[in-house]
C-alpha cells in the first residue's frame, strides 16, 4: 500500500470551517438526508472557500468525512491546490492508485471508474465512497430512481455525467452487497446515490 | 450576511448552554466522524450491520452505548430529542439519557413524539406515525439475528451475504412445531428489502410493521458489539413468517384503562398485592395526549376474579 507521506509545508489561503464541530454537524446531517432520500437535493450554507475547481460542497463534504484516517484519490494532481487544500484541512492520506481508496474525488466525471474498491460480499462497507462534482444538479429528470429511502420514485438530472459511467455503476452495484456509493455535488448542492437505489435512462426529446 | 451572523449566534448560544470541558454532544469530532462514515454505510447497506469503533462512554453498557453514540455523532443545537424506555419518558433511563444531552448538547428535549427531530429509544416504537425528516435511534442489546443459531461470526457474516436463512425458518419454525406458533414475542426477526436479516432491537412484535415502509430514518446502535444499521425512509421490512403460519402481532381484549386506546400496545399493571390489575398505554405520551383530549378509559383497577383467568 502506497500512502504518500507528505508534510505540511503549505497554508492554503481558502479557508475551512469557521466553527469545524458545530458546521460539520449540520453538513453531516445533509450528507446523511440524501444518503438516506437518494436523489434529493440539499444545500450548504457554509461560508467556507475553495480552491478551483472544487466547488463549496465538495469541499464541505470532504472536511467533514476525511481525516487521517481515510485514503482518498483524487482525479487532480497532488500539487494541486485543491488536493493541497483537503490535506491542509483534513490531514487525509492521498493514495496513488484508486483501488485503495476509501474515497475517490472527481472534479471531472469519467467516462468510466476506474479501479476501486467495491468491498467484499462478507464487509461491503468496506467499499469506497465516490464524489463526483457535476455542471448541475436539479429534478427535472433524465435519472428515474427507485429503491430504500424513495417512496415510489423519483428524478434527478446529473449534467455531464455520461451514461456510459452509470452503465459502469450499474453493472458494478449488480454485485450487491458490494457496490459503489456516489455523492453527486453540483456547486454548493449535493445528492446521493447508494448502491441500492436503482437507476432507469429516461430518453428525452432530444434522443 | 444573514446567515453567517446567524451561525455566530448559534455558535455562541452552543458554548453558552453546554458545560465547560466537554466536547459537544461529548464525544470528540474524530470519533463523531468514524461513526458518521460507519452511519453512512449503514444507510447505503439497509439491513447490514457496519462495525465501528465503539467508545467509552459514562454510562454503564446496558444503558444503551450505541444508541447514545449514534445520537451524539448525528445530533445538532437546532434538535429536538425525546428520549424513551419502555415506551416511557420518565423512566430513569431515559430521563438520564435526556439529561446528558440537554447538558452536553444544550438541545431541547420533548415528550411529544410529532414535537421530535431525533427520538432514542429502547424496546419500544411510539403509536404515533413517525414523519419524513424524523430519526428514530434504537438502542440493542444483541445486533446478530443469527447468533443463537451461528456463534461464529465468519459464519454469520457469510450467511447474510449470501441470504442463507434457512436455519433461522427452521429454528422459528420447530418453535411453531412445538407451541403451535411463534412464540417469539420481543425481537423478532425481520428482512430488510429483500436481503439482511436484521434484529429489529427487543420491541414487541406489536412494532414491527411500523418499521416497514416508514417514513422516518431509523437507525440502530449497538455499543458493545460495536455495530450500527439502519433502515433508510420508505424501506420494505418484512417480519420473517410462513404460508402456513403468517405473521401476527399482540392483541388485547381489553382497552387502556386510562385513555380506552383499543389500538395501542398495553402493559399489564398489578395494583396491588390482592390481585387487582389493569393495562394501560406503554406509549406514556401517547395515552397522556388522548386524555388530554378528552378519551377516557373504564378507569378503576378491578379486582382479579376467577372468569378472567379463563
Ligand atoms: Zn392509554
Amino acid at each position: 500500500m502506497a500512502l504518500l507521506d507528505e508534510s505540511i509545508d503549505y497554508i492554503p489561503l481558502e479557508t475551512g470551517f469557521d466553527d469545524p464541530v458545530y458546521e460539520s454537524q449540520i453538513v453531516f446531517r445533509k450528507i446523511l438526508k440524501v444518503m438516506s432520500e437518494p436523489g434529493t437535493i440539499k444545500k450548504i450554507k457554509n461560508k467556507l472557500s475553495a480552491p478551483a475547481p472544487m466547488t463549496k460542497a465538495t469541499a464541505a463534504i470532504c472536511l467533514t468525512l476525511m481525516d487521517f484516517q481515510t485514503k482518498v484519490w483524487m482525479d487532480l494532481p497532488r500539487d494541486s491546490e485543491a488536493s493541497k487544500y483537503l490535506k491542509f484541512h483534513t490531514g487525509l492520506k492521498f493514495v496513488e492508485h484508486s483501488s485503495e481508496a476509501d474515497f475517490l474525488v472527481f472534479f471531472y466525471a469519467p467516462d468510466e471508474f476506474p479501479p476501486l474498491n467495491l468491498g467484499t460480499d462478507e464487509n461491503p462497507e468496506t467499499a469506497a465512497t465516490v464524489i463526483i462534482q457535476t455542471q448541475s444538479l436539479d429534478d427535472t429528470g433524465k435519472l428515474k430512481l427507485t429503491g430504500p429511502g424513495i417512496k415510489k420514485s423519483r428524478f434527478l438530472n446529473a449534467e455531464s455525467i455520461p451514461t456510459s459511467l452509470w452503465d459502469h455503476r450499474g453493472k458494478a452495484n449488480s454485485l450487491f452487497p458490494k457496490g459503489i456509493d456516489i455523492i453527486l455535488t453540483s456547486n454548493k448542492q449535493l445528492s446521493a446515490l447508494p448502491r441500492t437505489t436503482k437507476i432507469t435512462m429516461i430518453k428525452t426529446e432530444k434522443g | 450576511m444573514t446567515a453567517i451572523s446567524g451561525d455566530r449566534k448559534r455558535s455562541s448560544r452552543l458554548k453558552e448552554k453546554t458545560l465547560d470541558g466537554y466536547n459537544f454532544a461529548y464525544l470528540d469530532d474524530q470519533t463523531k466522524r468514524m461513526i458518521r462514515r460507519a452511519t453512512l454505510k449503514a444507510v447505503a447497506i439497509p439491513g447490514y450491520q457496519v462495525p465501528f469503533g465503539s467508545r467509552e462512554m459514562p454510562l454503564p453498557f446496558g444503558w444503551g452505548t450505541g444508541g447514545i453514540q449514534v445520537t451524539a455523532s448525528i445530533i445538532g443545537i437546532d434538535d429536538t430529542l425525546k428520549v424513551i424506555d419502555q415506551g416511557a419518558d420518565d423512566t430513569t433511563n431515559a430521563v438520564n439519557i435526556r439529561r446528558f444531552f440537554a447538558k452536553t448538547a444544550g438541545v431541547e428535549t420533548t415528550e411529544n413524539t410529532s414535537d421530535a427531530s431525533i427520538i432514542q429509544t429502547r424496546h419500544r416504537i411510539p403509536e404515533v406515525k413517525l414523519k419524513s425528516d424524523q430519526i428514530i435511534v434504537y438502542q440493542v442489546p444483541i445486533p446478530e439475528p443469527l447468533r443463537w443459531i451461528e456463534p461464529r461470526e465468519q459464519e454469520t457474516r457469510k450467511m447474510h451475504a449470501l441470504t442463507e436463512y434457512g436455519v433461522m425458518h427452521v429454528g422459528l419454525y420447530e418453535n411453531i412445531a412445538h407451541f403451535g406458533k411463534v412464540t417469539t414475542s420481543y425481537d423478532y426477526p425481520v428482512q430488510v428489502n429483500d436481503h439482511y436479516v436484521m434484529s429489529p432491537s427487543p420491541i414487541p412484535k406489536f412494532d414491527n410493521p411500523k418499521m416497514d415502509k416508514m417514513p422516518a430514518l431509523q437507525l440502530f446502535g449497538a455499543g458493545r458489539e460495536k455495530r450500527i444499521y439502519a433502515v433508510p425512509p420508505y424501506t420494505k421490512v418484512k417480519s420473517l413468517d410462513f404460508d402456513d403460519h403468517p405473521f401476527e402481532i399482540e392483541s388485547w381484549s381489553e382497552c387502556c384503562a386510562l385513555c380506552g386506546s383499543s389500538s395501542s400496545f398495553l402493559d399489564e399493571v398489578i395494583t396491588d398485592d390482592k390481585g387487582s390489575r389493569m393495562f394501560v398505554c406503554s406509549d406514556s405520551n401517547f395515552c397522556a395526549e388522548r386524555r388530554a383530549k378528552g378519551h377516557k378509559g373504564p378507569g378503576l383497577p378491578r379486582k382479579l376474579e376467577i372468569k378472567d383467568i379463563e
